[in-house]
């Protein structure tokens, strides 16, 4: 496997998805690899940073509103 | 709690309920919005990121359901109908609001030698244990998502921010799940690049 192959195949074995095999060599390269492990690092990080730019909950304007929301729509849309 | 993926998307609901929906009933109107509200909210903030503008694609999706509901089939999946219609409420105000256009992503291929090693060694990021700098990464990287060509941005929020499963994704946009999948790891490859850029020129 070369860090191209690993780059390719991360998505798949962070899903757990990669066949045993593929699991294999992908670990094998990145226990050899300094850049390779630094890729597997920096990935997981970027996507836990994205997890973290979620709105928790809905914001109090929409639980508030949303009822009014519900009526207007049914007040502005005219039937197809 | 979420709704297992089979109640939102993938299950026919009871018929009476679309039947009430067909003939406009305004009761069941309601009872179908709420209980979808979270969700249709959650698509239109992660794709613009822009609250106000989250509301307004909300209205815009509850108006024109509203107004075709007398399309419904029987068979509809209600919960991957309404997402439809808030993706492509919040696709259009994407468009209208670009100002510059999107970058190409880089060619994988780019970024290594013949023999597959990579050309550009990655380095390990600074641990950024605090709030406030996990906070200032974060927004950098919002930053550069705007970098991104809008399917793939639209892609990478409703998975990664939204957390939506790749299933879920499949049936909102059209596409093959492996194809969703391939996509958003060539996004996250490329955001991390972009990221990996930017740390290095902060230092």
């Amino acid at each position: 496997m070369t860090c191209k192959d690993l780059a390719e195949r991360l998505g798949a074995y962070r899903a757990g998805e990669l066949p045993l095999g593929a699991r294999a060599a992908l670990l094998f390269h990145a226990g050899m690899c300094p850049c390779c492990r630094a890729l597997l690092s920096t990935y997981d990080v970027t996507v836990a940073l994205s997890a973290e730019l979620a709105e928790r909950q809905v914001p109090d304007a929409v639980a508030l509103e949303f009822d009014s929301m519900i009526e207007r729509a049914m007040t502005l849309a005219a039937p197809s | 709690m979420a709704l297992p993926v089979s109640q939102r998307y993938g299950s026919r609901v009871s018929l009476p309920l679309v039947q009430r929906l067909r003939s406009r009933d305004r009761a069941a109107f309601t009872e179908l919005c709420h209980t979808h509200r979270d969700r249709l909210y959650g698509i239109a903030w992660s794709v613009t990121r822009e609250r106000q503008e989250a509301l307004d694609i909300l209205q815009d999706t509850l108006t024109s359901a509203w107004r075709s509901i007398e399309q419904l089939q029987d068979d509809t999946a209600l919960g991957a109908w309404l997402g439809q219609i808030a993706l492509n409420h919040a696709r259009m105000r994407l468009r209208s609001r670009r100002r510059k256009p999107a970058e190409a992503m880089d060619d994988i291929d780019a970024w290594y030698d013949d023999s597959g090693h990579r050309l550009e060694q990655h380095t390990r990021w600074p641990r950024a244990d605090d709030a406030l700098e996990r906070g200032r990464m974060a927004q950098r990287l919002v930053a550069l998502t705007q970098r991104l060509p809008d399917d793939a941005r639209e892609l990478w929020a409703l998975a990664d921010v939204e957390q939506l499963s790749m299933q879920e994704i499949g049936v909102l946009t059209g596409l093959h799940v492996a194809n969703v999948k391939t996509r958003l790891h060539r996004t996250r490859l490329q955001l991390r690049e972009w990221l990996a850029i930017e740390l290095k020129g902060a230092r």
